[in-house]
């Protein structure tokens, strides 16, 4: 039970952040029941933000809840939550009453409060430029495109780290991983060690072509080697095609479809 | 000129025929906004989704087939709808639009505009797409649904039993497949984030409007307000402001910011109000939808409508809402019982 209460807590904290949202919405509630308790918008909204954290802490619902969607996105619950409105709403009645001038001056302050006590999106470092309609990182969309105008219509696989791979089959759907995000969708040792080397702290080179050959891996996108790095590659059969920024692309063979792949290629 | 085409028949599918669609369903209704129109229309189109998704999913339909039969029932819809307008109206367009413009109005509208600018001219990376858009990415490329697993390309081993639920994806795959071939990942990155975004404030705009009436100004303040609060939501990556802002064309995010909200509006609306606003299956058609965009939707679109089923036996004592309210999370708890026991 203190477990389960305990982790509810740090749900709470982690879903608030560094905030000060959450002070927001208890000022909110508290205004609410001292001005407005005789409202009946207040008292079924006050009422429902009662149910709702209820569910969210009652370690009977919880462990109900957490039973069918599993603990780790439990704190998804507290979307029911209606935190934003809420406040807002609270403010908006706090605005109402002012007079003319006052209520531009009063919301300004209002959104001060917002801004000092929360932190922007695009601040927070979520929004960057591309060039490409996708909306992948460049480097995904150079990668694909060099891989397109090099394998034409063979059949091959291709590796990536984590930062490359998610958005690979995102931008062309055509190209087979051997793995994707977090290892995922890669089936036995083969795969689970060539996630491993190609996303390793510190790179081996050799290690890494060493097992993108064994197991058949046609295409592997490795950040840019140096000479030495690049002669390791070459000594498993890997060429270099081209690099886009931080990334360089390697081809096992002449061709794509030179070391066919057992798995797309089963008749062989 | 193709992007443009393409472009043009994204807008149409994802706002006229919505819109349109949306009209059989307020026909009893006194006044209808396009707003109204605009959201009952996307219930609706969602519920359908949803209904012909699992089933071809089940009998391991092409996509064709499922976009074939959803651009005919959207388009019937529509053309339902636009024939229901033209007869309630007497032929005059669409329900005149009360604008009160003000101060306060600009500023709402403004921040707004300033944050889909933001959202479809910039880019966010979220790993995430890896499966929701690579899911439609790759159902577009094999015409399959479900079948390919999206990490890889190659056949799924086992069928991803959290996800075909709630096949939203899947609805990207169709939209895109609509929109003349329009890749899916520039439908997810530009067209849902400038359709759905303000999609989610105009479910605001209608809480402000329930909770203050003509005062038109606090109408716009209300909006400005919680715009600003989600603009500045940053703070963590769990909140529903930040899905809302930073990846709104994931299911699970478009739960967060459009579909619990208008769940909440809807809940007021039917089972607290003395008149309902909206006839009780705006509630089954909206958990039908929150089952379509995550697996999440399908305990916390019940969940909500349980808390309100409370509310509204306490408060009003009203037995026939509530077992309407019942009634109208039976799919979610169908399909909460498959998820768990398969």
């Amino acid at each position: 039970m203190k477990e389960l209460m305990e982790q509810m807590i740090a749900f709470w904290n982690n879903y608030w952040g560094e905030s000060l949202i959450a002070w927001f919405l208890l000022a909110a509630v508290i205004w609410l029941l001292l001005f407005r308790r005789k409202k009946e918008t207040t008292k079924y909204m006050l009422l429902y933000l009662a149910v709702s954290l209820f569910i969210f802490f009652c370690p009977f619902t919880a462990k109900i809840i957490q039973a069918c969607i599993g603990t780790t996105v439990y704190w998804r619950v507290l979307w029911l939550v209606p935190s934003s409105p809420v406040i807002a709403y609270a403010m908006t009645e706090f605005l109402r009453e002012r007079k003319k001038l006052w209520k531009p001056l009063a919301l300004a302050a209002c959104a001060v409060l917002i801004v000092l006590g929360g932190k922007g999106i695009y601040q927070a470092g979520n929004y960057r430029m591309v060039r490409n309609y996708q909306k992948v990182p460049e480097e995904v969309a150079g990668i694909c495109e060099l891989v397109k105008k090099d394998a034409g219509d063979s059949l091959y696989f291709l590796a990536a780290d984590n930062y490359i791979g998610p958005y690979v089959r995102v931008y062309d759907p055509s190209i087979h991983m051997m793995f994707n995000r977090e290892g995922r969708g890669g089936y036995g040792v083969g795969p689970k060690r060539l996630y491993l080397e190609i996303n390793a702290p510190v790179l081996n080179y050799l290690n890494i072509a060493a097992v993108g050959k064994r197991t058949y891996c046609n295409y592997l996108v490795v950040k840019n080697p140096n000479m030495d790095q690049k002669k390791e590659m070459e000594r498993f059969g890997y060429q270099e095609v081209g690099s886009a920024g931080r990334y360089s692309l390697y081809r096992l063979g002449d061709s794509a479809d030179a070391v066919k792949n057992p798995v797309l290629y089963p008749e062989e | 000129m193709g992007m443009m085409i393409k472009g043009g028949l994204a807008i149409f599918w994802l706002v006229v025929i919505p819109a349109f669609a949306g009209v059989p369903f307020l026909k009893k209704k006194q006044t209808m906004s396009i707003g109204e129109m605009f959201l009952a229309g996307y219930l609706a189109l969602f519920s359908i989704m949803e209904l012909l998704t699992l089933p071809m999913t089940w009998l391991k339909a092409p996509l064709h087939v499922l976009t074939i039969s959803f651009g005919l029932a959207g388009a019937a819809l529509a053309v339902w709808g636009a024939f229901c307008l033209a007869k309630q109206k007497k032929l005059s367009p669409l329900p005149k639009i009360k604008i009160h413009f003000n101060f306060y109005f600009c500023l709402a509208i403004l921040l707004i505009i300033l944050q889909v600018v933001m959202c479809t001219v910039l880019a966010h990376m979220d790993a995430d797409d890896c499966f929701y858009v690579g899911a439609a990415t790759t159902d577009v490329y094999t015409d399959t649904i479900f079948e390919i697993n999206p990490y890889t390309g190659r056949e799924y081993i086992g069928l991803p039993r959290r996800y075909i639920l709630s096949p939203f994806p899947v609805f990207l795959a169709v939209v895109s497949q609509l929109a003349n071939g329009l890749h899916p990942a520039i439908m997810a990155h530009m067209f849902f984030p400038l359709v759905f975004l303000p999609g989610a404030y105009l479910v605001q705009y209608m809480l402000g409007r329930k909770w203050f009436g003509e005062d038109s100004h606090a109408r716009w303040i209300y909006l400005f307000l919680v715009a600003l609060l989600a603009g500045f939501s940053g703070y963590s990556v769990y909140n529903a402001g930040n899905f809302q802002m930073v990846r709104i064309w994931q299911g699970k995010a478009l739960l967060a910011a459009a579909m619990l909200p208008l769940l909440f509006y809807l809940c007021i609306s039917v089972l607290l109000e003395k008149k309902p606003e909206y006839p009780w299956y705006f509630l089954l058609l909206a958990n039908i939808s929150c089952c379509l965009l995550s697996s999440m939707g399908i305990i916390l679109a019940p969940l909500m409508t349980g808390c309100f089923m409370v509310i509204c036996l306490t408060r009003t004592g009203g037995w026939k809402r509530a077992v309407m309210g019942g009634a109208s999370c039976l799919p979610s708890v169908f399909l909460g019982i498959a998820y768990i026991c398969f």
